[in-house]
C-alpha cells in the first residue's frame, strides 16, 4: 500500500530526492527542486516529514517517525502542506500528533475533513470582544483571577505543583457545560497519557474530550507538532459553533524540542541556545485563540498553556515569552504548595487582564471584597512575627482570613459551580458560614437539584454583596443545615 | 579553479564508482602532502593513484608550482571538481556491457553536461527500459509500469479469442 502510494506520488511529481544525511529528526535531502517550505514529503519506508528549510543544495525535513530512515532512501513530495483529519468522530480519542489514534477504537474516517496544521490566525475583522466568563468551577480562579470565553491565560509555576489538576477540573467543568476540551499533552510519560484519559473518563466528560498526545520517546518532529495538531482540531470545532477549551501541558518542554531540532539542523543559537524563531513558534500558535464571530455567532477557543518555572523564577526566557503573549498568567506558589494550600495559587502575582470584563458587578465586588480581605489578612499575618499583641480587629481579620483560606481549599475531584460560590462567599462575609464542610454541601446539591435551582436564583436577582447577603439570609435554611 | 586540462581530464569520468575512486585516493594523498618533500609525493602519484588523476594532479602542479601549499591547494581544488560533477542515476533491468556504457555517457556528455557521470544500479523488477533520476527530476521509462495494463488487455483479447474460437465457451 505504501509502495503503491510512493510510485503514485513520484509519478505525479516526477520529482525524487535522496537522503543525503540523518541527524536524529532531521534528514537533509538532495533533489526534490520544485518543494516547498511546509510541505509535506514522503520517504520511501512510509514515514512521512514536513520541509523545514530550504538552500540551493538540500532540503531540510522534520521527519515524523521514530522509526528511521535510511540514508540513500528515495523522497517523494506529497505536494500539500502537514493537514490532520478532523471531524466529530475525534470526541473520546487519544490521537498522536499527526491526529491518529494511539489506542482505543479505530475511528471511522469516511467522514473526516483535512485541515491545515499550520494556519495563519484570524484577523481583527472575525473577531468579537471576549464578554463571556468562562468559569473553571476552582473558586480561587473564579473569584479573585476571573477568565472569560477566548482568553489566553497561562498557568505558571513550578513542577508539581498543581498546575495539570486545576487545568483538569476545568476542562470537566467546562466539558459538563457543553463545551469541548481539547488536551495537548507535549512530551508527556505515557502513564500521565493514561491519567488524564482515566480522569476524563471517571468525570464522565470524555465524549466532549480530545488528547493529543506524545510521549518523550516519540520523535521530536512528532512533538513540535501536538500543539498545533490540538489547535487544529479546535478549530474545526470552533468553525462548527462550539466553544473550545485548549490546554497546553506544557510550552517549556515545548520549546526544549524545539531547541533541539533547531540546534540539530544547524540554527545559530540565540538566548539561552534557543532559537531566533522562538517567540514566534509559540506566538503564531496562541494568536489562533480568541473570540470569534462563526456564521453570525460567537465561538470561541480559550487557551491556557502551562510554563513550567524552576525554583518560582518567572523572569527565565520562554516564561516570559509566554507571559507577554497571553492576556495574564495564574502563578502556582511552591511556598504556598509547601505551606499546604491547594490549589497554591498566589492571587497577588496572578494577573487577568480580560477577565473583570466578562464579571457581573456582583461578582467585580466579589473579587473586590475579597482582595481586601486576603490583603489585610497577609498585612496582619507580617506582625506576628513580631509577636506583637493584636487588637480584637485584627484578630476578627485573621479569623475572616483563615476561613478565606478553607473556602479556597479546594481537592481535584471537587467543582463548585460559579453561582454557588457567590453564595458561599456571601455567607462567609456575613458571618453566617465558617468556610468549612464544603464537600457535604456539594454532595447534597449532586442529589437535590432545588438547591441548585435557589442559589441560581439568588445570584440572578442580586447585583450587589449586600442583596446577594440579604437574599442568603432569607434563604439560609436550604443551605446552612449542609455546612454545619 | 581548476584548469581546463584538468577539467577535461575530470569530465572523462564515465561512472560515479570512478569518481568514488577518485575521492577515495585524494583522501590518500591528503595525508602524505604533509609528510612528504615534492619528490616522494610524485613517487606517492605514481604508485598510489590511478594514472588519470596522477596526471591531472601533475597538470595542476605545473601552474601552481610544488609548494606543499600548492600540492594541498591542487588536491583540494580536484576533489570540489570531482565533487560538482554532475550525476545522473539510471536504474536498469539487466547488466549493460562496457561498451553500451560509454555510449550512453558519451551521448550525455555531448548532449546534456560535460562532466555529466552515471550511477547505474540494477533492478530486475522493472524488466526492461530505464528509470532515469536527474537534478531530483524522474523519469519512468519502464517496462514495468504500463505492464499492469498491458497484461489487462492481453488476458481480455485472449479470452475474446477464446470465446471466438470454442464457440463460447470461456478458456
Amino acid at each position: 500500500m505504501v509502495e503503491i502510494q510512493f510510485e503514485k506520488l513520484l509519478e505525479q511529481f516526477g520529482e525524487v530526492g535522496f537522503v543525503e544525511t540523518l541527524s536524529h529528526s532531521i534528514a537533509k535531502i538532495k533533489g526534490l527542486p520544485e518543494v516547498r517550505m511546509g510541505e509535506m514529503v514522503m520517504f520511501e519506508s512510509g514515514q512521512v516529514g514536513q520541509v523545514m528549510a530550504l538552500d540551493s543544495e538540500m532540503v531540510e525535513v522534520l521527519v515524523l517517525s521514530k522509526s528511521a530512515v535510511k540514508v540513500g532512501a528515495r523522497v517523494v513530495r506529497v505536494g500539500r502542506t502537514m493537514t490532520v483529519s478532523v471531524g466529530e468522530q475525534l470526541l473520546a480519542h487519544t490521537l498522536d500528533a499527526l491526529g491518529r489514534p494511539i489506542w482505543g477504537e479505530p475511528i471511522d474516517a469516511s467522514k473526516f475533513e483535512f485541515r491545515p496544521i499550520e494556519m495563519v490566525p484570524s484577523g481583527i475583522v472575525y473577531r468579537k470582544k471576549i464578554s463571556k466568563q468562562m468559569s473553571t468551577g476552582v473558586v480561587l480562579v473564579d473569584l479573585m483571577i476571573p477568565l472569560g470565553m477566548g482568553q489566553r491565560e497561562l498557568v505558571i509555576g513550578d513542577r508539581k505543583t498543581g498546575k495539570s489538576n486545576l487545568l483538569l477540573q476545568a476542562a470537566v467543568y467546562q466539558a459538563r457545560l457543553g463545551r469541548i476540551c481539547v488536551y495537548a499533552a507535549i512530551a508527556k510519560k505515557k502513564s500521565e497519557i493514561k491519567r488524564i484519559e482515566a480522569f476524563l473518563q471517571e468525570k464522565g466528560v470524555w465524549g466532549n474530550s480530545v488528547v493529543v498526545a506524545t510521549s518523550a520517546q516519540d520523535s521530536a518532529g512528532e512533538i513540535f507538532l501536538c500543539p498545533y495538531t490540538a489547535m487544529s482540531i479546535a478549530e474545526y470545532f470552533r468553525d462548527k459553533g462550539r466553544d473550545v477549551l485548549v490546554i497546553f501541558d506544557d510550552m517549556t518542554s515545548h520549546a526544549q524540542f524545539y531547541r533541539e531540532l533547531s540546534l540539530i539542523s544547524g540554527r545559530f543559537p540565540g538566548r539561552d541556545s534557543y532559537p531566533g524563531d522562538i517567540f514566534h513558534i509559540h506566538s503564531r500558535l496562541l494568536e489562533r485563540g480568541g473570540n470569534f464571530l462563526v456564521d453570525g455567532k460567537e465561538a470561541s477557543i480559550t487557551c491556557l498553556p502551562i510554563a513550567e518555572t524552576v525554583q518560582g523564577d518567572i523572569t527565565g526566557y520562554i516564561q516570559t515569552n509566554l507571559m507577554s503573549m497571553t492576556d495574564g498568567h495564574i502563578f502556582f506558589d511552591g511556598e504556598l504548595f509547601f505551606k499546604g494550600r491547594r490549589p497554591a495559587i498566589n492571587p497577588f502575582v496572578s494577573v487577568t487582564r480580560v477577565g473583570h470584563q466578562t464579571q457581573t458587578s456582583l461578582a467585580r465586588e466579589a473579587g473586590r471584597v475579597l482582595l481586601d480581605l486576603l490583603s489585610g489578612y497577609e498585612r496582619t499575618q507580617s506582625f506576628l512575627k513580631f509577636g506583637a499583641e493584636l487588637g480584637e480587629s485584627s484578630r476578627q481579620i485573621l479569623t475572616m482570613g483563615d476561613r478565606v483560606l478553607a473556602f479556597f481549599d479546594q481537592p481535584t475531584s471537587k467543582i463548585v459551580p460559579y453561582s454557588m460560590q457567590l453564595v458561599l462567599l456571601a455567607m462567609l462575609v456575613s458571618g453566617m458560614w465558617n468556610g468549612k464542610n464544603l464537600n457535604k454541601l456539594l454532595e447534597a446539591a449532586e442529589k437535590d437539584n432545588t438547591i441548585m435551582e435557589a442559589v441560581d436564583g439568588m445570584v440572578e436577582s442580586s447585583d450587589s454583596m449586600n442583596k446577594l447577603i440579604d437574599q442568603v439570609r432569607k434563604s439560609s435554611e436550604k443551605l446552612l443545615p449542609h455546612l454545619s | 579553479m581548476i584548469s581546463e586540462n584538468t577539467q577535461e581530464i575530470l569530465n572523462g569520468i564515465i561512472l560515479k564508482s570512478e569518481a568514488v575512486d577518485w575521492l577515495r585516493e585524494l583522501d590518500v594523498l591528503d595525508q602524505s602532502v604533509y609528510k612528504t618533500d615534492a619528490t616522494n609525493f610524485v613517487q606517492t602519484l605514481e604508485k598510489e593513484v590511478n594514472s588519470k588523476l596522477s596526471l591531472a594532479i601533475m597538470n595542476e602542479l605545473k601552474i601552481k608550482g610544488d609548494g606543499i601549499e600548492a600540492r594541498a591547494e591542487a588536491l583540494r581544488e580536484i576533489r570540489d571538481g570531482v565533487n560538482s560533477l554532475p550525476e545522473i542515476k539510471l536504474e536498469v533491468a539487466v547488466d549493460l556491457p562496457t561498451a553500451m556504457i560509454k555510449r550512453i555517457s558519451k551521448w550525455l556528455k555531448e548532449n546534456v553536461a560535460p562532466g555529466i557521470v552515471l550511477d547505474i544500479t540494477e533492478n530486475e523488477e522493472i524488466m526492461a527500459g530505464v528509470r532515469i533520476t536527474y537534478l531530483g527530476r524522474y523519469v519512468d521509462l519502464s517496462a514495468e509500469k504500463n505492464w499492469t495494463e498491458v497484461w489487462k488487455q492481453v488476458t481480455s483479447e485472449l479470452v475474446t479469442k477464446g470465446e471466438t474460437s470454442y464457440g463460447g465457451n470461456s478458456v
